[in-house]
């Protein structure tokens, strides 16, 4: 351990993960390298509506979509730290694909901090069989999507969704947009208002399977990248759930949201890191071989500058989402700074060292078969989905103004 | 107005608590099985107990070390104990702070239930009412 | 008795499949069938073989499956949120599982050999020996009179959740997997000496089948079995007709009965399949019948009479 010069102790020893989540890493980085990287750019030049499940099976055979899933529900129990570390693996491949998994955890995630032994029973044995099964977690609508990651807006979002409580049962009517993995979900934990409250003041949320009566699959989102997941579209007409399928209480839903926020941010920070990786890593095969003014472009000066700034910023990215998801594993609720921070610099480090990388191949870098106008559309995704850096960077200044107690 | 006046009150009672769950086989188990003790500091007012599969310890007595440590007000345990306000509602919003193995503690709360059946009965006996 | 918890326990397993299960085992299995011609694959098992979440699998296969037909309480399963049932702690002879397996990975049949609690070889009228759970079940001794040299409870075991998955497997498959474990319950108590079986059955369950590879089962009749209500299992003896507690030798047949059993599923499925298997099997106990009351007359006889 060390002490920072604030007080505070952290644990920068990356090389002691242990060995489980060392295996785990080393699984998805073969798997990432063998299977996924050699199909990626005929996989996104697909329609939109295509979606690889011979991956996804594979995925899920190596435990993806159940890796933060306790032991004695049937997961790997890797933490947070080893689906990190696994999604920078398949990113570097293709972020869509490590999106696949990283959804799935998200949906598992309010059954997760539940702490409801039944609800967990009911929901997490289902991905420990040997047919892939996925989830979704469904906030963003038409009106409303930072609204709902950013507390002081509640009062102003626009929830269409809502939820009223009949008998023993709660009734759900509304319409989620861009959820990925609602095409295919099994479940969906759904966050919709509280009839009668205001905005997202009175925010539930609830377990819902997608296989129930009044739910619809909306048509597929023809995206700029993230192209082998699947965003659509999940439409709620009169679906009832049991009243045991609520996270928390009633109005618990903003809190619940933010919290399973930010035990997934520095996972997403990890899948920007294998985005950035992946432009990093061509770009310096690049500059290796191709020879202009009579050598090869790693000895010139400016691309040098270039080389070292992608590289510095991939490594920085890297150890902040690393010591940001240690500190998640380690801390309930999980932090808000440290995640939002990993995210915040690491999305910004993709799409700049996808640009550098596009101008350093040149004609190659514009053109589709070699991949990289591919990474440079990917790199964009990640500032969208789990907080842009407008509502990070509100995180991350209440995290620096924040009056905790000590420990 | 606090639930709990006095630090030996809170001692006495979640202590008591405590003792309940180390009977259980189920609970101490769990705790031996992965290595576990746990450091509960409640405040307002202060009140230690650490929990070891091998018994409990209160105030002074409490090592100052434990693999994990779960912090809150004694009002927020006396509303959770009763049931009154949600495990992930707690945490979610930073009323219950927990330091450790998080996915150890997630483990541990559904195996608190012989604690949550007793607690309103033991606060009771010691004056602890609402 | 109905419950949502319980309602969709038996659901989420209805829904899940372990195609990957006879290949994750570690070792050998003790025993393995893959039929030709019906897309079923039968393994048995000691426990430890079985990876942790492939052994969740079968024991939650059991849980869904006695839940399903109303032996188990829906009560208690909620109430202790179950989604297999608990592994109980065994000290003696490892418990031996048997899967049948369709192509696709789903459970069509399951069944489980399970040890004497005893981590000690004992007689079988050792005043001190644990009794198996259908005895306490019965409150029966069921070994006492088969008592003998050589013989010990280690090599006892009990049939435990025999039971099948009808909506698994499809057409003649159904008509098979009860074959398939018998088969695996002869094949398992050759491979690890088993001496005897016991446990408690109707007779239109699995005591017909162990009459049919030539058991002759002691039945005790007229028990009143029960078990306290914290048991998951106690709506099993409030049923009528209730299972009777049952205890018989391995047959000398058993090999005979088993290599009739081995073929027949060898063969193609056909209309007529399991009546020609019930005809030989029926055939060769009478043969051995018969063989046994020519000997046995022989013996009467032989002294002196020139034969």
């Amino acid at each position: 351990m060390t002490t920072l010069l604030d007080g505070r102790t952290v644990d920068l020893n990356f090389d002691s993960f242990p060995p489980n989540v060392r295996k785990f890493q080393q699984l998805a980085r073969d798997f990432a390298r063998d299977e996924v990287a050699p199909r990626a750019v005929e996989l996104d030049a697909g329609p939109a509506e295509d979606f690889d499940w011979e991956l996804v099976q594979r995925g899920h055979e190596l435990g993806l979509t159940r890796a933060v899933v306790p032991v004695e529900y049937g997961g790997l129990g890797v933490g947070v730290i080893g689906v990190a570390l696994a999604l920078e693996e398949l990113a570097s491949a293709d972020p869509g694909i490590a999106l696949v998994f990283g959804a799935t955890l998200l949906g598992q995630a309010p059954v997760l901090l539940s702490g409801d032994p039944q609800l967990q029973a009911r929901f997490l044995p289902m991905f420990s069989g040997d047919e892939v099964v996925l989830a979704c977690n469904a906030v963003t609508e038409e009106d409303a999507g930072s609204d709902l990651v950013i507390p002081e807006s509640y009062q102003h979002a626009r929830v269409a969704t809502t939820i009223r409580r009949d008998g023993d049962e709660y009734v759900i009517n509304g319409r989620k947009r861009f959820i990925t993995n609602a095409k295919f979900a099994k479940f969906a934990s759904v966050f919709a208002a509280m009839e009668g409250t205001s905005g997202a003041t009175g925010l539930t949320c609830l377990m819902v399977p997608l296989d129930s009566p009044g739910v619809t699959r909306g048509p597929v989102a023809d995206k700029m990248g993230y192209r082998n997941c699947l965003g659509s579209e999940l439409v709620f007409e009169n679906v009832r759930v049991p009243l045991e399928n609520i996270v928390g209480g009633e109005g618990d839903g903003g809190a619940i949201n933010i919290a399973q926020g930010n035990m997934a941010r520095s996972t997403v920070a990890a899948i920007s890191t294998g985005v950035a990786r992946s432009g990093l890593e061509k770009a310096i095969a690049w500059c290796g071989e191709r020879v202009q003014g009579g050598a090869a472009l790693r000895h010139h000066q400016m691309t040098q500058r270039k080389l070292a700034e992608m590289s510095s910023n991939v490594d920085a990215a890297r150890l902040l989402y690393r010591y940001a998801a240690n500190k998640v594993d380690n801390e309930l609720p999980a932090p808000e700074y440290e995640p939002a921070v990993a995210k915040f610099f690491a999305d910004r480090v993709a799409i700049e060292v996808a640009n550098m990388a596009v101008s350093l191949m040149g004609a190659r870098g514009y053109v589709r078969s070699y991949g990289l106008e591919k990474v440079l559309r990917d790199s964009y995704g990640a500032r969208i989905y789990e907080g842009t850096p407008e509502a990070l960077a509100m995180a991350i200044t209440n995290g620096l103004y924040r009056d905790d107690d000590d420990f | 107005m606090s639930a709990y006046e006095t630090t030996e009150q809170a001692n006495t009672v979640f202590g008591e608590l405590f003792e309940i769950l180390v009977k259980d086989e189920n609970f101490t188990t769990k705790l031996r099985d992965n290595g576990l003790t746990v450091r509960l500091l409640h405040t307002k007012p202060d009140c230690v107990i650490f929990v070891s599969p091998d018994g409990v310890s209160v105030g002074e007595d409490a090592p100052d070390e434990a693999t994990i440590t779960i912090k809150m007000s004694c009002d927020t345990a006396h509303t959770l104990w009763l049931g009154k306000l949600m495990m992930p509602t707690a945490v979610a919003t930073g009323r219950v702070r927990i330091r450790g193995k998080v996915a150890k503690v997630l483990e541990l709360v559904p195996i608190l239930r012989p604690a949550f059946d007793r607690y309103s009965e033991i606060a009771a006996a010691h004056g602890i009412t609402g | 008795m109905s419950c949502q918890f319980a309602d969709e326990i038996i659901k989420l397993h209805g829904n899940l499949s372990y195609r990957g299960l006879p290949d994750a085992i570690e070792g050998e299995p003790v025993f393995r069938f893959d039929g030709p011609d019906d897309g079923l694959t039968t393994i048995g098992v000691r426990q430890s073989q079985l990876p942790m979440r492939y052994l969740r699998a079968v024991m939650g296969f059991r849980l869904a499956k006695f839940l399903e037909i109303g032996f188990m309480d829906p009560e208690l399963v909620r109430r202790r949120a179950l989604f297999y049932e608990p592994l109980a702690h065994v000290a003696g002879p490892e418990t031996i599982h048997t899967v049948t397996l369709t192509s696709t990975g789903r459970i069509g049949g399951y069944m489980a050999l399970v040890g004497t609690p005893d981590p000690v070889p004992l007689s079988f009228d050792d005043p001190t020996r644990t009794r198996f759970p259908a005895e306490v079940a019965h409150r029966v001794d069921l070994l006492r009179g088969f008592a003998g040299p050589g013989l010990n409870t280690h090599q006892v075991y009990e049939i435990k959740r025999l039971v099948r998955d009808p909506a698994a497997t499809s057409g003649q498959q159904r008509e098979r997997v009860p074959w398939h474990l018998i088969l695996a319950l002869g094949m398992a108590a050759r491979a690890v000496g088993v001496s005897h079986v016991l446990g408690d059955a109707r007779e239109a369950g699995a005591l017909r089948h162990l009459r049919a590879i030539g058991f002759t089962p002691l039945v005790i009749n007229d028990t009143r079995p029960s078990l306290p209500r914290t048991e998951l299992m106690w709506p099993s003896y409030t049923m009528p007709e209730p299972a009777k507690p049952f205890v018989g030798e391995i047959p000398a047949e058993l090999d005979t009965s088993l290599d009739i059993i081995r073929t027949a599923l060898e063969q193609r499925t056909g209309t007529e399949w399991q009546r020609g298997l019930i005809r030989q099997l029926v055939a060769a106990r009478t043969g051995a019948r018969r063989d046994r009351e020519l000997v046995s007359a022989g013996a009467g006889l032989g002294a002196g009479t020139g034969y």
